[in-house]
């Protein structure tokens, strides 16, 4: 028998067909000409008809009980069965005959399987006494209860012949007024109840059958006793039945019943039911839709019973669709404004009240209910009121409680902002905000899974840039494509989606069969020499060249089986010459025609191979301890020059051809004059050992050579001074120089490469891509392109032009000692220690020519939002405009007070109206540049001087952080100090301060290599602490959205950090460069540093 | 005693290896239950399979701990597999003559004498379970839900994690595919 995968979905369909033509056209079709399949459905369809009650009752001891017109007549203890009533979720209702003691007719209902009987009847015995106590005209009375010869249990009651009541209701089509009155009296047989001690447990519909008396309509309630018989009485904690029995009635079911051990029942649980059956009369539907809770597993139903408010009836009625209120309306003898209009007000009110979640709100007996329901038929004022405010303001924080903490500033700030105003407006706010986060928490709950499933995502994408597994970043960053998460404009997220985006845009990639081993230009820069790593025979050997535009093959040769990793162009481009995989061996090639020259004379095997500048002479090395000099026409031997006794590991020409440079395997590198073939520098490689790699600066006055750790050197040969480049994971393979001579390119083990800054020996920029050894990299003559050859079976060509299109790093006259960002002049302010100002473009990155600033030397800068420009010179402080470039002098009174020797704290309100400065002498001085206020001076503020500064975006408030590890708030229109941030506070001067937009949160960074976020609305509630760096934290940023949070650090990594959680999202980490300042463009793509260490440096890092 | 709510929380954790050690806990439970029943009752006393069932899992699993509805349906299935293998045995026992002379064997089949299912139809109803197992496993997990531990279509489908419709059509297909091969009909 083999499964077919669609015959279970054809035979669901086909049994829906009525008509037995439609599903045989229907089998022709879905079955088509498999005739076999078509057997098996047909087999399938004809058991279904003729299963009859086959397994209908679900249980093995059941199996073959006779189907229910063989029950008729037979006995059930002393009752006959006459004729099936119903089936409901419980069992079945049987007419039955009672003949002794009494006869009678009497309802017999039969429980489903699954009940444990000896425990049901035990516990309908406990409350036989108390049922047969009630006599009331509104109940049915249960008379019996036994158990059935398969061990079910059953109860008799009186014989009821009527409708459930919403369904006689509707049959009868009665208005509301009409529906109350019967309502009322449902609650007066409860209340009789409840008096004789015993709870329902169940109200329903289904439980509430209305029969007729006289031709007037008379409701009964069935079922006393029967719940609470079926339900497991806590004491015997199991749970199983009432779990098994909830199913049916989870939409009346109270909240206090929705738990799987319901405790501590009491009455009030039939005014909620009550309620909710009132809620169907009015509306047509119950107050939690019945499939809602259906689909939901049976705790989730029982959480939202719980804690899901029950929306007014005239809420539910009005968000019904038209057919459907319509309808409801009709069976009410109206239209569904006229019933929206009857039920709004008091009628709400009302069924909210017995609705109510907490039981001690509900009516306290069905009385009290029915009476206020009479006082609304009466028009007189209802008891029910809306619910107070601060009820559900109370109710709302229970339930959200963790979600709340965080809200707690806002509460705090709604009640502070509410006192003196009256208790109308509290209420019209406190429902308006509750109301919206009702509506908005379901969002916020998919917002903030959203959100943690990307940063999950960049956690990892941490990682794999780290491994330099581009391939699982991008699908990480596709992943996110098309979703709309504000954490996906943030800078982190941006940062990386442009790597990948300029990875594709600013290379290309060359497929290969095999890892690519080097990789060389022609020397018009029209094609690229391939050479690859084979073992065993390959079709057209392991050379390539490739069209350098287009990346198109040209053509295969060479040996099957090369080792080799070099290969060398005639200068005219015509031949190329690359070692045999035979030992002792070397060919040059003609490219045109093919033909290709022998050449030996090595020991050993070949390893490099070059030709000289002007094309006479080829140059070669290998195992053995010399190096061959070949006259390249001739091709006859011309000397032989000794290298030491283990071989030679790489060989490079200078670019002008006078120098020639070898490394030996034997450590030493050795530079000959190629005119004299002396030696003119020998040295040993004392920063490393060996390197496989050799390159010329193109004026040949640097050789930069990689090495087995994860280093580059850079020697000057002039000097013998050596830079070490570090920043790569792994050994160096590869190294180049930039034809214009710029900038220096390192390939590593690692995968990646890296451009290195040819002055200042700062990395640049880290080029990501390969998965595997980047083994060579070359340039095209004219510098356009670089080609790198990875073990990873590919050659990718970069555009030069691309990627240097905007600077990463730029090198300002002098030191950079501030940055700011000037949205008016489109780029980066930095301040020297010269107290000079340049600009630099945002989008390149290059020189600007900035405002004029002539006059004293500035000492401090300041922007604000507004584009107003602060110049702290020694003696004055200069507004500028920068729009329009008007310039205003800030009154101080004659005289400044000092300077710090470095930098002073200073800060420009949001708005631009305040600046502020901090002196040395401790003092923090604030201007009112926009209004008319004299100066303010705050003397001693700390225990020595403030450390940095910021104003609060949202209130007139200015935070400084002291040497002192303290940070006071300053209010600055009553120009005094409202709050100091020190519980559990810093332990090291504070030197950074920074708010979020929204002005909750100042983050504060300290040298106690923590950084802090206060609510500066609570001065005393303890912070958070996020330690990110390890060493002391200098800057910090905080982005528009509020939620990410840029520092730098004594670590020397700018990390960009997720506010809500504290997770690094980024790390820049730049081994050699302290990190002094940072700013951020307006629109936060682009972040700016300024260096101080290696290269006195700005650098940017781009988002876009 | 090895806690079987112990269990129920290491499935519901994950542990695939505890799903195997609930079985044979569950089975020995309900055998000794039968006994016990047989023991303590009236004479002429009927008890059902799926109320021992019930019974058992009352008095394995600790309520208060476990108040997740998947962990309950973890539990359910290998009752319903402990109770088919225990009816089948009991066929299948049934089926052949009677061993032990005249000693009289407390044994719990003496307990299932209500049941109407004859024994062969039984075990031809496990020989259709299985086969249906093989091709549908989901479908005969919900059969053996319902048929063995005595829940509802919907407590069925909880159980598995499956919508009500879906199990409602699940069943129907099931019953046909039975009721097939009840018939001999094959496929």
């Amino acid at each position: 028998m083999t499964s077919e995968p669609d015959i279970d979905s054809i035979f669901c369909q086909a049994i829906e067909f009525a008509a037995d033509t439609d599903r045989q056209d229907f089998l022709e079709r879905a079955c088509g000409v498999d005739a076999e399949l078509r057997a098996r459905v047909d087999r399938l369809l004809a058991a279904h008809a003729r299963a009859g009650h086959f397994m209908q009752d679900e249980s093995p001891g059941t199996v073959a009980v006779p189907c229910p017109l063989e029950l008729v007549g037979s006995h059930i203890g002393p009752y006959k069965l006459r004729e099936q009533l119903g089936e409901g979720g419980m069992g079945t209702v049987w007419a039955a005959d009672q003949k002794h003691p009494l006869r009678r007719r009497v309802a017999l209902k039969v429980i489903k399987p699954g009940m444990d009987s000896g425990q049901v009847l035990a516990r309908f015995d406990a409350e036989r006494e108390a049922l047969a106590l009630m006599d009331h005209p509104n109940i049915a009375r249960v008379l019996d209860a036994g158990t059935t010869a398969q061990g079910r249990p059953y109860f008799v009651m009186e014989l009821i012949h009527g409708l459930p009541i919403t369904a006689y209701c509707d049959a009868h089509e009665l208005p509301v007024r009409e529906r109350l009155s019967l309502f009322i009296q449902v609650c007066r047989g409860v209340q009789h109840a409840h008096q004789k001690g015993i709870i329902h447990r169940d109200i329903k519909p289904s439980n509430v059958l209305v029969t007729e008396q006289d031709g007037a309509p008379i409701p009964k309630i069935i079922d006393f006793g029967v719940a609470k018989a079926l339900h497991q009485p806590l004491a015997d904690g199991s749970i199983y039945t009432g779990v098994f029995q909830a199913i049916g009635t989870l939409a009346y079911m109270s909240p206090e019943q929705a738990t799987l051990s319901p405790k501590d029942i009491d009455t009030r649980v039939d005014v909620y039911g009550l309620g909710a059956l009132l809620f169907e009369l009015l509306t047509g539907n119950t107050p939690v839709h019945h499939k809602y809770l259906e689909q939901k597993a049976l705790d989730e139903a029982f959480r939202i019973i719980r804690e899901q408010d029950v929306p007014k009836p005239s809420t539910t009625l009005s968000s019904l669709d038209n057919q459907l209120a319509i309808h409801i309306s009709k069976h009410r003898g109206t239209d569904p404004d006229g019933l929206g209009k009857v039920i709004r007000g008091d009628l709400d009110w009302i069924v909210v009240r017995a609705l109510n979640k907490d039981r001690g709100r509900r009516y306290p007996t069905p009385d009290a209910f029915a009476e206020d329901i009479q006082r609304h038929l009466q028009s007189q004022p209802v008891e029910a009121r809306p619910p107070s405010a601060s009820y559900r303001l109370m109710r709302f924080y229970q339930r959200n409680r963790t979600a709340v903490v965080s809200g707690a500033a806002m509460l705090l700030l709604l009640l502070t902002a509410i006192v003196g105003t009256s208790a109308g407006w509290l209420r019209a706010i406190t429902l308006q905000r509750f109301a919206e986060t009702e509506s908005q928490r379901a969002n916020e709950e998919t917002e903030s899974r959203r959100k943690q499933l990307i940063l999950s995502d960049i956690v990892a994408i941490q990682r794999l840039l780290g491994e330099n597994n581009i391939g699982d970043v991008r699908e990480l960053i596709k992943r996110h494509e098309g979703e709309d998460d504000q954490e996906l404009h943030e800078f982190a997220w941006e940062y990386y989606r442009r790597l990948i985006n300029e990875l594709d845009s600013h290379s290309r990639v060359i497929d290969l069969d095999q890892q690519a081993t080097c990789v060389t230009f022609s020397p018009s820069g029209s094609q690229i020499a391939v050479g690859q790593l084979g073992l065993g025979a390959l079709s057209g050997g392991l050379i390539t060249i490739f069209d350098a535009d287009t990346g198109k093959w040209v053509q295969n040769f060479g040996p099957k089986d090369l080792w080799s990793y070099a290969l060398s162009y005639s200068p005219d481009g015509e031949s190329l010459a690359f070692a045999d995989d035979q030992p002792g061996r070397f060919i040059v090639r003609h490219l045109a025609s093919g033909h290709e020259t022998l050449l030996s004379g090595h020991h050993g095997r070949v390893k490099s191979v070059a030709f000289s500048a002007n094309g006479e002479y080829l140059v070669s090395a290998g195992q053995d301890d010399f190096l061959l000099i070949t006259d390249a026409r001739t091709q006859t031997e011309l000397r032989k020059l000794p290298v030491g006794d283990k071989g030679v590991a790489a060989l490079v020409f200078s670019p002008d051809g006078s120098r020639l440079a070898v490394s030996g395997e034997d450590r030493m590198t050795r530079v000959w004059d190629s005119s004299t073939w002396e030696i003119v520098q020998e040295f040993s490689a004392t920063l490393s050992d060996l390197s496989h790699c050799l390159a010329f600066s193109p004026d040949g006055g640097l050789l930069a050579y990689g090495t087995p750790r994860d280093e580059a050197v850079v020697r000057e040969l002039a000097t013998g001074k050596e830079v070490v480049l570090r920043g790569h994971r792994d050994a160096v393979r590869s190294v180049a120089f930039s034809p214009d001579g710029k900038f220096v390119v390192t390939g590593s083990r690692d995968g990646s490469v890296k451009l290195w800054d040819a002055r200042s020996f700062v990395e640049l920029r880290t080029l990501r891509g390969h998965t595997s050894f980047v083994q060579s990299i070359a340039f095209s003559p004219d510098g356009s392109l670089m080609a790198s050859a990875s073990r990873d079976y590919t050659v990718r060509i970069w555009d030069i032009g691309k990627l240097m299109a905007a600077t990463n790093l730029v090198r300002p006259s002098h030191r950079a000692i501030d940055l700011a960002f000037a949205g008016a002049l489109d780029g980066f302010l930095s301040l020297s220690t010269r107290g000079s100002i340049e600009l630099w473009d945002k989008t390149t990155g290059r020189s600007n020519k900035p405002p004029d600033f002539s006059g004293a030397p500035i000492l401090r800068m300041a922007v604000s939002a507004s584009q107003l420009l602060a110049l702290v010179t020694a003696e004055d402080v200069i507004i500028r405009d920068l729009r329009t470039g008007e310039e205003l002098c800030l009154d101080h009174g004659g005289r400044l007070p000092p300077m710090f020797d470095d930098c002073s704290p200073a800060a420009f309100s949001h708005d631009g109206r305040f600046f502020a400065l901090a002196s040395e002498d401790g003092s923090i001085q604030v201007w009112d540049v926009g209004g008319e206020n004299p100066p303010c001076c705050f003397n001693q503020a700390h225990h020595g001087p403030a450390e940095c500064l910021a104003f609060d975006p949202c209130r007139p408030v200015l935070a400084s952080g002291g040497r002192d590890g303290k940070i006071h708030l300053w209010e600055l229109d009553r120009r005094q100090r409202i709050g100091t941030l020190d519980k559990h506070g810093h332990r090291a001067q504070v030197v950074c301060l920074a708010y979020t937009p929204d002005g909750r949160l100042l983050a504060s960074a300290s040298f106690d290599n923590t950084i802090k976020l206060w609510d500066p609305q609570e001065p005393n509630t303890t912070p958070r602490t996020i330690s990110a760096h390890v060493g002391p934290v200098k800057t910090i940023l905080i982005s528009s959205s509020g939620r990410s949070l840029i520092s730098t650090g004594g670590d020397n990594t700018v990390r960009i950090i997720d506010i809500e959680t504290g997770q690094t999202k980024a790390t820049f980490t730049e081994p050699r460069s302290a990190v002094c300042r940072l700013a951020i463009s307006d629109d936060e793509t682009v972040l700016a540093s300024a260096e101080v260490t290696a290269g006195e440096s700005i650098r940017f890092w781009r988002a876009r | 005693m090895t806690n079987v709510t112990q269990i129920l929380s290491q499935i519901g954790q994950g542990d695939p290896t505890a799903a195997e050690q609930l079985l044979p806990l569950v089975y020995q439970e309900l055998r000794k239950l039968a006994a016990a029943k047989l023991a303590h009752e009236k004479p002429g006393q009927t008890l059902q399979a799926t109320a021992l069932v019930h019974e058992a899992y009352l008095r394995l699993v600790d309520v208060d701990q476990d108040q997740r509805w998947d962990s309950r349906g973890h539990f359910f299935a290998a009752a319903a597999e402990a109770m088919r293998r225990i009816l089948v045995d009991r066929a299948r026992r049934g089926r052949r003559p009677k061993h032990g002379g005249g000693l009289r064997r407390v044994d719990f089949d003496a307990v299932f004498p209500a049941s109407d299912a004859e024994p062969d139809t039984l075990l031809s109803m496990d020989e259709a379970l299985t086969k249906l197992e093989q091709e549908y496993p989901e479908k005969s997990a919900l059969v053996k839900l319902r048929y063995y531990a005595g829940l509802t279509l919907v407590d069925a489908a909880r159980a598995l994690g499956i919508s009500p419709a879906t199990a409602k059509r699940h069943w129907t297909y099931a019953r046909a595919f039975l009721y097939n091969e009840l018939l001999g009909g094959g496929s």
